[in-house]
């Protein structure tokens, strides 16, 4: 194809090398927009015959010399643009004055440490499609640099992902810098690793570029993804578990109340006060268990759901448990202030269940004491902030702090107050999902106080 | 001319022999007449509905006025009987009671979901699930207010 300067497409006869992108936006700058289209289906064979007219002046140059031996530098060696088995050494004939338009000079000193620093890979490559520097971190890899540079970079790119890369050449080619553009390279071994790349092209269409090894963390974010979905598997089972032990074993309960219930009706006449006494026991029995069911599902439940974070008023969520319990027990007296103005981030829903647990705890153990008082307010330690719900009741031994979010575990007797000890151990689950901690002061008889945070701050995400 | 009214029917499907014994016990000492036929799973349930194999020769006035439906059940389960009685014509207007052990929210939503009018959680206490019958037999059978069968 005939140029209108003259030139012929690829210079082949004046034994110049033009670039064929770099020629593409020659022409269109001289109008010529028609020939886009091929140049762009020819690019691939442009890169090929490119390479060719390189190799022929090369070979002609090394043609021309003696004996020449280059070999594979060290970290300051000049790459050869070796297309043989020549042995690689180093040269200082002017024949590497191609190699030599990547010579370091004094401004380059920096450059150049850097370069041979660097942990992650960099490396030049010119438009003919091979490396012409590559620094010492690509021995990763496992080839030689001699190796690295004698043959085309997408040679080294997984059959997969070559499709993909050339398109980001193409795409380099017309200027656009390439971020974190990602493809396998096959080691030496024929292992392949996982390269993240951010290129940039310059004017002659020299590409620069840097890889960083991303193989660890793909797999790294591989594992996580497939133990989330193990989690998410093993919950969904937990869920269909909990609902049909709840469900099967409350059928037994509701016979074994109701036919005593049935006998006690029954057989009144029959009975004295202490089998009516037995009934009584037995009745109680399976109602405590029916409300042991229930709280230990109520507890699974919470471990079970997703988390939500957002701004939550938790002045009103603290409000909102305290009308409720006011609702259900409208005769009794108690003096209730909470702080405006609370919030935090964090699962409104679980936050409910919260203050559920901590004020109904609160509203419980004032219930045998005159003048009851119940707080809600926050402190700020550091740049977290604890929340605390503080009752004067029945307060609790401290010796005994340890066993209050046990499970099951209880610091009073039934007669004293009731109760299944599934709340704490509730609130303990929730707070520290929300990635925070809950702790309890107290003096028996003189009232209670139970500290907690939702503090994303002290989570490592 | 006064034509006596047939006692109102409960239709009630429980497939566990000791609940249907506390339903019957607890139904007894509401106030209302009624009368109460039990079906001891789904299929038993849609034959009587439907009026089809064993209960072929039920009598087509004696649809009942409201059916208290328990979840888990043998062969066909609450919820699909629940599905095919609102999808007949003769039957998707029926009163259906959800009567069940089940608290879980993904039952609720899909009670409610295919057309279930109420849903009562079976306490564990007698005394109290005789007391919620009581309420439901004079709410359903006299304070509620159906359309007449086709």
């Amino acid at each position: 194809m005939a140029l209108p300067n003259g030139r012929d497409w690829f210079g082949l006869n004046s034994g110049l090398c033009i670039h064929p992108f770099n020629l593409a936006k020659e022409l269109s700058a001289t109008g010529h927009r028609q020939c886009w289209a091929q140049i762009f289906d020819l690019r691939k064979e442009a890169i090929q015959v490119g390479r060719i007219a390189s190799d022929a002046k090369s070979v002609m140059q090394h043609a021309q010399e003696n004996q020449n031996q280059v070999e594979t530098g060290g970290s300051t060696g000049q790459p050869c643009p070796e297309r043989n088995d020549l042995t690689p050494g180093r040269s200082n004939s002017p024949s590497l004055q191609s190699a030599g338009e990547f010579a370091h000079t004094q401004q380059a000193d920096v450059f150049e440490r850097f370069f041979t620093l660097s942990l992650d890979m960099m490396c030049v490559a010119a438009p003919d499609g091979y490396f012409k520097r590559v620094n010492p971190a690509f021995k990763a890899l496992g080839y030689s640099e001699r190796e690295l540079l004698t043959r085309p970079f997408i040679g080294f790119v997984h059959p997969a992902d070559v499709n993909a890369t050339l398109l980001e050449v193409e795409k380099l080619a017309q200027n656009v810098p390439s971020v974190h553009f990602e493809n396998r390279y096959r080691c030496r071994d024929g292992t392949y690793r996982w390269l993240s790349w951010t290129t940039a092209p310059d004017a002659s269409g020299t590409l620069y570029a840097i890889g960083r090894d991303v193989t660890e963390m793909k797999r790294t974010q591989d594992a996580l993804a497939r133990a989330k979905e193990a989690a998410d598997a093993a919950n969904a089972e937990l869920e269909a578990f909990s609902y049909s032990v709840a469900h099967d074993l409350r059928a037994p309960l509701r016979s074994i109340d109701g036919f005593s219930q049935a006998l006690f009706e029954d057989f009144a006449d029959k009975l004295d006060d202490g089998g009516r006494r037995h009934l009584r026991f037995v009745r109680e029995s399976a109602q405590r268990m029916a409300q042991l069911i229930d709280d230990i599902l109520k507890l699974a439940h919470v471990t079970r759901q997703d988390l939500v974070r957002r701004p939550v008023d938790v002045s009103a969520a603290a409000r909102a448990v305290c009308v409720r319990l006011e609702r259900a027990e409208p005769d009794r007296v108690v003096e209730v202030n909470i702080e405006p103005g609370l919030c935090c981030q964090g699962d409104a829903r679980l936050l409910g269940v919260v203050f559920d647990n901590l004020i109904g705890n609160a509203w419980k153990f004032t219930s045998k004491r005159q003048g009851a008082r119940i707080d809600v307010g926050a402190v700020k330690k550091g740049n977290v902030t604890e929340f605390f719900v503080r009752d004067n009741g029945a307060g609790f031994d401290m010796a005994y702090a340890s066993k209050l979010f046990g499970v099951f575990q209880r610091l009073h007797t039934s007669d004293e107050f009731e109760g299944t000890g599934v709340g704490l151990a509730t609130v303990q689950r929730i707070v520290s999902r929300h990635g925070g901690v809950v702790r309890a002061e107290s003096q028996a008889n003189a009232g209670a106080t139970f500290y907690f945070t939702l503090s994303e701050t002290e989570t490592i995400i | 001319m006064s034509t006596a009214e047939a006692p109102k029917v409960i239709l009630l499907v429980e497939d566990n022999p000791m609940d249907e014994e506390l339903a019957l016990r607890a139904l007894k000492k509401s106030s209302v007449a009624y009368t109460v036929v039990v079906a001891h799973d789904g299929v038993e349930a849609l034959d009587y509905l439907f009026a089809r194999g064993a209960c072929a020769s039920r009598a087509p006035e004696a649809m009942p006025q409201v059916i208290l439906l328990d979840l888990k059940l043998p062969r066909l389960d609450g919820l699909e009987v629940l599905k095919s009685l609102r999808l007949d014509e003769r039957t998707k207007l029926l009163s259906v009671v959800i009567l069940t052990s089940s608290l879980e929210e993904q039952d609720l939503v899909r009670g409610y979901t295919l057309g279930a009018n109420s849903y009562v959680r079976k306490p564990v206490d007698f005394v109290e699930f005789t007391e919620a019958v009581k309420q439901m037999g004079r709410y359903w059978l006299t304070t509620n207010a159906v359309p007449p069968h086709a």
